[in-house]
């Protein structure tokens, strides 16, 4: 499970196994993925020759060399403008640095960008405006430059331009800290490196982001496999996530096992660029024989996703804003109006609420309609690119449950016995056809990129009736949904996952033989904080639900039982 | 003089229904079960199993995906007709209040198309199991290949 919270705070990777040939991995990296977050294409910097493979179609858009004139070396640079062109520098030091354009010598570096006077400016990263960093490798002149700016670290990578704003990052090699100097208030945040770690350096990622209806910068910053990602709210640059957790493997022991991502790069040799996406390389190991992908290193996208979970709360954790916006569908209120998406879930009997419902409204279909508990939910993605792209969004839900009756007996005992659901346990059930009700969108909203997926879950108390058949007596359920955002790109696909917990419980008041006035609600949690272990239940968390009662508590062997 | 014919009633409505369009009623109507939207056919190339089977047990259900009732149950395993499956399997059953679909029934024999997911079956498409319906899905998988 990834964290949440405002900004660019969880990602989710994409691999693009089928399009690019595993010798292209071999011996040489990934270098850039470019243009606007549409993920278009990979370039290589190789010793002799360049290529860019789109990410999107089977063809290179640009052919494999021929060689570029001037032989970029092991102290090459490669960067790629908005308008295309290959820029190539080489800072041999036995030789005169010499930069190139699409293969043709330009001279000295000098005159790349043509920027600065004197004497062996070199190109760091020229980004899709023409702003570049630079150092100035004079031999008594030994400083670094953004455009007219001097910046007092070695800068490494410099994002795009965003509102005539443009961010750097570097090392500063005398704290040995990562710092991001910010153009437009010319100021220097500092982010720690990660213990133990040295070169490569970090590379940037810009994009931008809807806050309270204005667009605003969103940051990504990659450095030895670790993410940075600013807040776009504060400006300020979370806890770092190391690139390997966001690339889950599938089953254990299969799937993806390894993340090159971009480790970040002086003279540009591995850099992230643009809106959003990051390229890299994993290394998969097929899941059996009949895998169709074969072992190998393959390319991988990082997209960003943001997940946020509307249950009714209006604060906390749980129930906070989506960066200031809400999908249109919905009201800021938890008594939404209902929406298309909605009212195709809901029939006319069901209370038309996020949240919990009164206990025995919120579902109308047999058995359910009068005898449960129900609490209606609404899971968002933010996502990105958006759906202009070639990327197709898609949902999974599984869940796993436990449910106990919690009854009396004459012995001034709490036994407690499982009632028999189909649970998911240990193997989660699948739980969506997405086929049957339009109750999920998977086109992102064109005002701020949001897919959602509705769910009414609850506790069916009929059961929990002949096991709890005294008043006083409890029924008890726990759930963990796990939701699942899929995108796919070609004929690929890759996951973020988001867990929801669930907390059900109900006491029985009568014994007339209507559940809705029988029971009553005592609880109905849906959260993704304190997600519950389904496995079992323990004595502990019986006895906080029948608090301050002492009696003895005995667990019948069915609450360890993996039903089907 | 006019000729009057009287028509039994009989005829009087085959006649009404095949102006109206109507359908003569089956004999006897089979419950719409798991699956229902599906064909026998697609689902038959996907199934991992195609079995004859008894519920002997049913799970209650569990209100999630809107619509959605799940069912665990436990069933018989009385005649395999593609697969590999044991005597006695745990399987889970779905049904859609939009199709109106019901569940089945403990003591009685169905055609479970299913799928294995983890430790259980998922069932993707339920046949009452007669004679006719068996004969059917016999044929379905003689000439459709079994999943890879």
């Amino acid at each position: 499970m990834f964290g949440g919270g405002a900004g660019y705070d969880l990602w989710f990777g994409g691999h693009v196994t089928p399009l690019l040939p595993q010798s292209f991995f071999d011996s040489y990296g990934v270098s850039d993925i470019s243009e606007n977050g549409t993920a278009v294409g990979i370039e290589y910097a190789l010793d002799t020759e360049l290529a860019v493979w789109p990410l999107l179609s089977q063809t290179p858009r640009l052919t494999p060399g021929p060689p570029v004139v001037g032989d970029v070396s092991s102290n090459e640079g490669i960067t790629i403008d908005a308008l295309e062109d290959i820029w190539t520098w080489e800072i041999n030091p036995t030789d005169t640095p010499d930069g190139y354009k699409n293969g043709v010598e330009l001279g000295n570096v000098t005159y790349i960008n043509n920027q600065f006077t004197g004497t062996r400016i070199l190109p760091v990263r020229v980004n899709n405006q023409g702003d570049m960093a630079s150092l100035n490798a004079s031999l008594s002149i030994n400083s670094y430059y953004m455009n007219n700016d001097v910046l007092n670290f070695n800068p490494s990578d410099i994002s795009n331009e965003i509102n005539g704003r443009v961010f750097v990052a570097g090392i500063d090699q005398v704290t040995n800290t990562i710092d991001v100097w910010d153009s437009q208030t010319q100021s220097i945040q500092t982010v720690p490196r990660i213990t133990g770690t040295s070169a490569p350096y970090a590379s940037l990622s810009a994009a931008t982001t809807l806050l309270n209806g204005q667009r605003v910068p969103a940051i990504q910053m990659v450095d030895n496999f670790y993410l940075w990602t600013m807040n776009p709210a504060t400006g300020q640059f979370g806890a770092p996530q190391a690139l390997n957790d966001l690339i889950p493997s599938t089953p254990s022991g299969a799937g993806w096992s390894l993340f090159e991502a971009d480790l970040g790069a002086i003279f540009g040799s591995h850099i992230i660029n643009d809106n959003g996406v990051i390229a890299g390389q994993a290394y998969y190991t097929p899941t059996g024989p009949n895998d169709p992908i074969p072992a190998g290193n393959r390319g991988v996208l990082l997209l960003p996703c943001q997940f946020s979970l509307l249950n009714g709360a209006q604060s906390g954790p749980d129930g906070k804003d989506f960066n200031g916006n809400r999908p249109t569908t919905i009201s800021a209120t938890s008594n939404y109006a209902s929406s298309t998406m909605i009212s195709n879930a809901q029939s006319a009997n069901q209370t038309n609420i996020i949240g919990t419902d009164p206990l025995g409204t919120g579902r109308s279909d047999a058995p359910f309609a009068g005898n449960s508990y129900i609490s209606s939910l609404m899971m968002l993605a933010k996502v990105s690119p958006p759906a202009a792209t070639n990327i197709t969004y898609g949902w999974n839900r599984t869940y796993s449950l436990r449910a106990v009756a919690i009854a009396q007996t004459a012995t001034n005992t709490w036994y407690v016995t499982a009632i028999n659901f189909s649970t998911g346990i240990p193997t989660p059930k699948q739980d969506l056809d997405s086929s049957m009700y339009g109750y999920q969108t998977t086109v992102p909203s064109t005002n701020n990129n949001v897919v959602a997926i509705y769910d009414d879950p609850g506790m069916y108390i009929s059961p929990f009736t002949n096991y709890a058949t005294h008043i006083g007596d409890y029924a008890y359920q726990k759930r963990v949904f796990t939701y699942s955002l899929t995108n796919a790109i070609g004929t690929a696909s890759a996951i973020a996952t988001q867990q929801v917990g669930t907390y059900i419980l109900a006491r029985r008041g009568a014994t007339n033989g209507v559940v809705a006035t029988d029971w009553t609600g005592k609880e109905n949690i849906t959260c993704t904080t304190n997600i519950p272990d389904c496995s079992t239940v323990t004595i502990p968390e019986i006895r906080a639900i029948v608090s301050p009662s002492t009696n003895t508590i005995i667990l019948d062997p069915s609450v360890t039982n993996n039903y089907p | 003089m006019k000729t009057r014919i009287a028509l039994p009633l009989s005829m009087l409505g085959l006649v009404l229904g095949l102006v109206l369009g109507i359908q003569p009623v089956k004999a006897q109507n089979e419950p719409v079960l798991n699956g229902s939207t599906l064909k026998a056919e697609d689902i038959a190339a996907k199934a991992d199993a195609v079995f004859v089977g008894e519920i002997i047990q049913m799970g209650f259900p569990n209100p999630s995906a809107p619509g959605l009732a799940s069912y665990g149950t436990q069933v018989k395993v009385l005649q395999v007709l593609r697969g590999s499956v044991d005597a006695q399997i745990t399987v889970t059953i779905d049904t859609h209040a939009m199709n109106r679909e019901e569940p089945p029934k403990v003591g009685t024999q169905y055609i479970f198309f299913v799928k294995k997911e983890g430790d259980h079956f998922k069932a993707l498409k339920l046949l009452t199991a007669t004679d006719a319906n068996i004969a059917k899905v016999k044929a379905l998988i003689a000439a459709a290949p079994a999943p890879k």
